[in-house]
């Protein structure tokens, strides 16, 4: 599996080149410019935390269209031609799909290390800002409620990319190589069980898991964030059983690539 | 003599289609079977089970006695008839790629049979011509030692030139404990090589046998007994 991981970070390094080169260069071209305002008195008005945080939306749009490659590249294998490659190597089901999942894994990571780093590094540097930021970034970096908030987070997306594996796997099974049947297929498989998970996510937690929680507070040491440092309510049934659908829909995605492929 | 491929009543069907129906046929150790047929008989769906990449409907494939699958994958060496190799990679990345997954490749031999095919390692795939990329595939493809070589139309985008070293590497290579199935349309050029052939028609075998036995039996080459078995199928 960590060959194949291997060789697909190969297949992408002109991406994240490119991808990495303008996160870094609009990083740079913002802490320039925020150097620059210090050094010029008239120009050192004060900076709000948006402009910061205007850079992590940014990192957000990467990670969205490294998701989405990670799709369109998955339902190439299975539609398009470089699946014999793929399919024809002597791994199971699961070895392939896991590999798709851990660059999943590594592009969140990429995404949340170079975002922070980049809302860090601006917010230590925006004239007004600096003064308040500085003191609580080391504080703010060992806050375990973040690290716990971003686990759950990077959970749930991995259980929506299964999904989403699962409805392009399960449609391409049932089409063959009908690609706009089966994509249609795919979609309302996904549509489907993000639906029924919904659903039945409301209703256990209305039902049987009434008040049942995670408390935590993530931001308690930003309090130049004004978003208070009291603790905030995580709904934990419904996240919860969103991640056992993800496993389930792995572990059928993992079977159905071993017993009904069809490319 | 033991038999490599043991198939038995293979039946693939898609939605609205039936790709095989009731396939049976051996492929003994050592030999190299020719599978012939029209467009849409069933040859590339054989082909891909074969290589575990389609699944049957229903009946029996064994491969070295295994049903196809990850066992059978580290055996076979398919050759699908569309370029499968990533257009980002060199022809050496691509070298790499088959080393690092299949423990019977052969890195000696793919530099020699690159050097025949007057192919370089740099070389990015995504900027080879056609032909030069079949040429790299078939490269890729021989350079496993492997027990079961599944070509589909191998020979597509090959000059006469180009075939005919193909060709060679091919006869050179082959051992007596490995089998290949071929299909091509050039059977011509390639059934002084087949051992057996079988001619698929609409998912069912038409004819088969050994070559040199069809040969004697019907007085013709093969590619005449092809035109025979097919003349009405040009006309339809």
């Amino acid at each position: 599996m960590w060959k194949l991981v291997r060789y697909q970070l190969r297949g992408r390094r002109l991406l994240y080149t490119i991808g990495l080169i303008t996160m870094c260069a609009l990083t740079l071209y913002q802490a320039t410019r925020f150097i620059g305002m210090r050094d010029n008195p008239v120009q050192s008005a004060p900076i709000s935390m948006g402009v910061p945080l205007t850079m992590a939306f940014f990192w957000v749009l990467f990670y969205a269209a490294m998701t989405v490659i990670n799709i369109v590249t998955y339902t190439q294998d299975l539609y398009g031609d470089t699946g014999y490659l793929v399919f024809s190597l002597p791994l199971r089901g699961a070895e392939v799909l896991g590999s798709r999942i851990v660059l999943l894994v590594f592009d969140t990571l990429v995404t949340l290390l170079g975002g922070m780093t980049s809302v860090i590094v601006l917010a230590c540097l925006a004239p007004g800002l600096s003064q308040q930021v500085r003191p609580y970034v080391g504080r703010f970096l060992l806050t375990g409620d973040y690290w716990v908030m971003c686990l759950g987070v990077l959970a749930v997306i991995v259980s929506f990319m299964a999904i989403m594996f699962f409805g392009v796997t399960f449609g391409k099974t049932l089409t063959n190589s009908k690609k706009h049947l089966g994509s249609v297929f795919s979609a309302l498989v996904v549509i489907a069980v993000l639906w029924a998970s919904a659903q039945l996510g409301t209703l256990l937690e209305m039902r049987l898991f009434e008040g049942v929680h995670l408390t935590l507070s993530p931001w308690r040491n930003l309090p130049f964030l004004g978003l208070g440092t009291q603790p905030v309510q995580f709904p934990l049934v419904s996240p919860s059983l969103f991640v056992m659908l993800g496993v389930l829909a792995f572990a059928m995605t993992s079977w159905l690539m071993d017993r009904k492929l069809n490319l | 003599m033991s038999m490599l491929v043991e198939i038995s009543d293979l039946t693939k069907r898609y939605i609205t289609t039936t790709a095989l129906s009731d396939v049976t046929l051996d492929v003994p150790e050592g030999h190299i079977m020719g599978l012939l047929g029209p467009n849409g008989s069933g040859k590339t769906t054989l082909m891909k089970i074969l290589a575990g990449l389609v699944s049957p409907t229903s009946g029996s494939v064994l491969v070295d006695g295994m049903a196809p699958g990850v066992a059978t994958k580290a055996i076979v060496s398919f050759l699908p008839d569309v370029n499968h190799l990533d257009r980002w990679m060199s022809v050496g990345e691509a070298g790499d790629f088959y080393a690092d997954f299949f423990s019977d490749f052969d890195r000696k031999r793919f530099q020699e049979l690159l050097d025949i095919m007057d192919l370089s390692s740099g070389q990015k795939i995504g900027s080879l011509s056609k032909g030069m990329v079949e040429k790299a595939r078939l490269s890729l493809v021989f350079s496993r030692r492997a027990r079961l070589y599944v070509l589909d139309e191998p020979f597509g985008g090959l000059d006469p030139l180009a075939r005919s070293q193909v060709l060679d590497a091919l006869v050179a290579n082959f051992r007596t404990d490995c089998s290949m199935v071929l299909s091509t349309q050039m059977v011509a050029d390639v059934e002084r090589f087949f051992d057996d052939v079988v001619f698929l028609d609409r998912g069912c075998v038409v004819l088969s046998g050994e070559a040199e036995k069809l040969r004697t039996r019907r007085g013709a080459s093969i590619e005449d007994i092809y035109k025979e078995v097919y003349g009405h199928v040009e006309t339809r």
